[in-house]
């Protein structure tokens, strides 16, 4: 809902991201303090800042997957791997430039998700979340098994490059990192107001009523895990370029159960919500490995693995207590609490 | 509850958790000009997997640090000044659940928090961590004894034990020439089958060169199969084996694995018939508790000196572990930890003695891989025998200390002799 007395008056208009002169300040402010974040930052920051990207990156292929089109997936963490051992083997096995390397990683982790997407021309909610497990542990198996994935020993690859500049500091991955995911959410923002993006809306909501209506359903559901997988292989070349090597066990189940959650908290089907949940479950995460050995000294007795043992348990109860009491996520109270102080004093 | 306010109760509510927790990790006392503090951080997974041992590798070594604080710390001689002075370690250690990301996210936090050595529980993330120890110089003590992360040799990856082929390759010499001639008629082979988990550390103690000694021995290898981690019922397995004509069946993994692995060749009648041998991760006080009467007669590899055994030094270790953790229940992975917090507070001095306070990465790494042949890491009795000389020759023979060849009889390791583990991990 915009604020009182903005209204549109011709269609560019009525579909502009930015509206008021107050939302390009906030933005070009937001932009600033990014670009010069490296300069203020110390090297935990920055590095924090990486992971949450890759992160945001993430959950938006998965809100494009599953909030867009509502097919749900288990397995992608299995598809951050593909892209990351992809990126790795083109420019270390390959010589392959990584300003080419990516969007291959993220072609083919399409192609990867593509397939695994089949089923879901059949089966859908739970049957499909069962499909795309599988496809966490197959491809995870295939990590440990093929020689030009090193195996279960993985594989080194060199840094990222542009050119002839080597990002090998965390304030140089820093800005690329911020960069493609500012590239990722202009992408998935407009492609929500596309024909394609309503399309998926309609499948989500209802895919018989969309068929009757003559939107091929089986095309876009395709369609759906395929850009939900290339964004995921774009953070997976991020992440091990990043790191200069890859691993099979950098991508267990967990980071799958915890994309899925960001989803849920942040709210299912807006692109502030897989933002937000990100940032608050990559967050979350932060605050309990900081706050727990402090725990622990409070309560020795306790050994030191009850405190650590508080993460998991909150990390569920999060998830627990907004499906039952806040299901539409973080984004639905953010615009209520805007409404309200909109409104206020009037209570509607 | 209304709408409106319940959202805003949420909101709320997760800020003042989150400004709670960051307020809680972020408080620390003030630092006094005096009390120099060397920073060292640890991750290992005490939720997860491994945890069991995990933590009681933690709960020894924080009890030990925190011991080591309150006499003082470390006491060095400062060799710009000549001075005797002291110097205190700040232990920051953090969760990493056994997941490869957490690990490389601890890390990365304790790297900007200005730690000069790492401690890492985990064989995924110490392979993770590998480049990035050699990017931020930041030398690591890493649990993977394997080849990747042992050889070739270099200054930023410390082990404190021989890798599991090496310790595997002891097993097989002992099996070839001591238990063959008593138990198999002249010209009868060793039949061996490993029985394992299908990732990096359970297929640790089979390499190229440990299937090529095994053959020089005269080991007939019958192949490798696999069990999920969490498998309780291995008798398939364990059956397969057999029917290849398996005398012998080795495992590399932890203890709660080893000890399902026993039970489902005792379930099976094989007991006495097929020969259990454990690899040096398994073969723990924690096996025979949970294995039971079919721990009986496993023969494995394990390190001398138990944290229950009383002597001097031992009884000490317990009494200031229990000085933190009143209601742990102590068993032989605190001895480990005891291990870690010894040989780090010798590499530490060792540091000091060199290059004084304060100290970065590179002093910390150079002097755990000094080359001038007085060793890091001297034994003062009990855990574990003999010195260590870790240099960057890679085929450094003080590397490959003894182990201790070990059998379980009545519900107790003993120790059956000491076994050299020959270098196969770098043939």
């Amino acid at each position: 809902m915009p604020p009182c007395g903005v209204y549109s008056r011709n269609y560019a208009e009525d579909m502009a991201i930015v509206r008021t002169p107050f939302q390009w300040g906030i933005l070009i402010f937001l932009l600033l303090l990014l670009a010069f974040f490296p300069s203020f930052a110390t090297y935990y920051w920055l590095t924090l800042m990486i992971f949450m990207c890759i992160f945001v990156i993430n959950t938006l292929g998965l809100h494009i997957l599953l909030g867009c089109a509502g097919q749900i997936s288990l397995g992608h963490s299995a598809f951050m791997g593909v892209g990351a051992y992809t990126s790795a083997i083109l420019t270390a096995k390959a010589g392959i430039p990584f300003l080419v390397a990516l969007p291959l990683a993220g072609i083919v982790t399409g192609l990867v998700g593509l397939i695994f997407g089949f089923p879901s021309v059949r089966v859908k909610g739970f049957y499909l979340a069962l499909v795309t497990l599988g496809a966490q542990f197959i491809l995870v198996y295939v990590f440990e098994h093929l020689e030009i994935t090193g195996g279960t020993n993985g594989m080194t690859c060199p840094f990222a490059s542009i050119g002839p500049l080597v990002l090998d500091t965390p304030a140089k991955i820093y800005w690329l990192t911020m960069a493609v995911t500012g590239v990722m959410i202009f992408f998935t923002l407009n492609l929500s107001r596309t024909r394609v993006g309503r399309a998926l809306i309609a499948v989500r909501d209802n895919d018989l009523a969309a068929e009757v209506l003559g939107v091929d359903v089986v095309y876009y559901k395709l369609l759906a895990f395929f850009i939900g997988c290339f964004f995921t292989g774009i953070a997976g070349s991020l992440w091990a370029h990043y790191l200069t090597s890859v691993h099979p066990d950098q991508f267990p189940l967990y980071n799958s159960i915890l994309y899925l959650g960001a989803i849920i908290v942040g709210g299912i089907g807006t692109l502030f919500g897989a933002i937000t949940g990100a940032i608050v479950m990559r967050g979350f995460d932060e605050a309990i490995r900081i706050a727990t050995p402090a725990l622990a000294d409070l309560f020795p007795t306790l050994g030191a693995n009850i405190a650590p043992a508080i993460g998991p348990m909150v990390y569920g109860l999060v998830i627990m207590v907004f499906l039952i009491f806040e299901p539409r996520g973080l984004h639905h109270a953010w615009e209520r609490l805007k409404s309200s102080i909109r409104l206020w004093p009037f209570a509607y | 509850m209304k709408h409106a306010t319940r959202g805003k109760f949420i909101l709320w509510g997760m800020m003042i958790f989150l400004t709670f927790g960051l307020w809680l990790g972020a408080d620390s006392p003030a630092l006094s000009q005096e009390v120099r503090l060397v920073k060292i951080g640890n991750s290992h997974g005490l939720t997860g997997a491994v945890s069991v041992a995990h933590t009681a590798y933690m709960e020894a070594m924080i009890a030990y640090f925190k011991d080591l604080n309150e006499r003082g710390g470390i006491g060095f001689t400062n060799p710009k000044t000549g001075k005797a002075e002291k110097a205190k370690i700040d232990h920051i250690w953090a969760d990493d659940g056994y997941v490869v990301s957490k690990c490389v996210a601890n890390f990365t936090r304790m790297k900007g928090e200005g730690i000069v050595f790492f401690i890492n529980g985990s064989v995924g993330g110490s392979l993770a961590c590998l480049e990035l120890s050699k990017r931020d110089k930041i030398a690591q003590i890493h649990a993977g004894n394997i080849k990747a992360l042992m050889y070739p040799k270099h200054k930023w990856m410390v082990t404190s034990s021989a890798a599991y082929t090496d310790s595997f390759g002891a097993g097989i010499d002992w099996i070839s020439k001591e238990w063959t001639p008593k138990n198999l008629p002249a010209g009868g082979k060793v039949r061996l089958g490993i029985i394992t988990s299908d990732t990096a550390f359970g297929k640790a103690l089979l390499e190229p060169s440990t299937e090529a000694y095994m053959k020089e021995k005269g080991v007939e290898y019958l192949g490798m199969l696999f069990a999920g981690v969490g498998d309780i019922d291995m008798t398939p397995q364990v059956k397969s084996m057999v029917d290849k004509g398996a005398n012998w069946i080795a495992c590399n993994h932890t203890a709660p694995f080893a000890s399902n692995l026993a039970k489902s060749i005792g379930r099976l009648g094989l007991q006495g018939k097929v020969n259990l041998f454990l690899n040096q991760a398994c073969f723990d006080d924690v096996f025979i508790q949970q294995a039971g009467e079919y721990a009986e007669g496993t023969i494995g590899i394990g390190f001398t000196g138990h944290i229950l055994d009383s002597d001097p030094y031992n009884n000490k270790m317990r009494e200031i572990i229990k000085r933190y953790y009143p209601n742990t229940n102590l068993f032989y992975q605190h001895g480990n930890g005891v291990n870690y917090g010894r040989l780090i507070e010798a590499g530490i001095t060792a540091a000091l003695n060199k290059f004084g306070f304060p100290l970065t990465g590179e002093n910390v790494a150079d002097a755990f891989f000094s080359a001038d042949g007085q060793g890091v890491w001297k034994s003062p009795g009990g855990l574990i025998p003999g010195n260590y000389d870790l240099t960057s020759n890679p085929q450094d023979n003080a590397m490959l200390h003894d182990a201790a060849l070990l059998v379980a009889e009545k519900g107790k390791l003993k120790v059956i002799k000491y076994v050299h583990c020959p270098g196969l991990s770098f043939r």
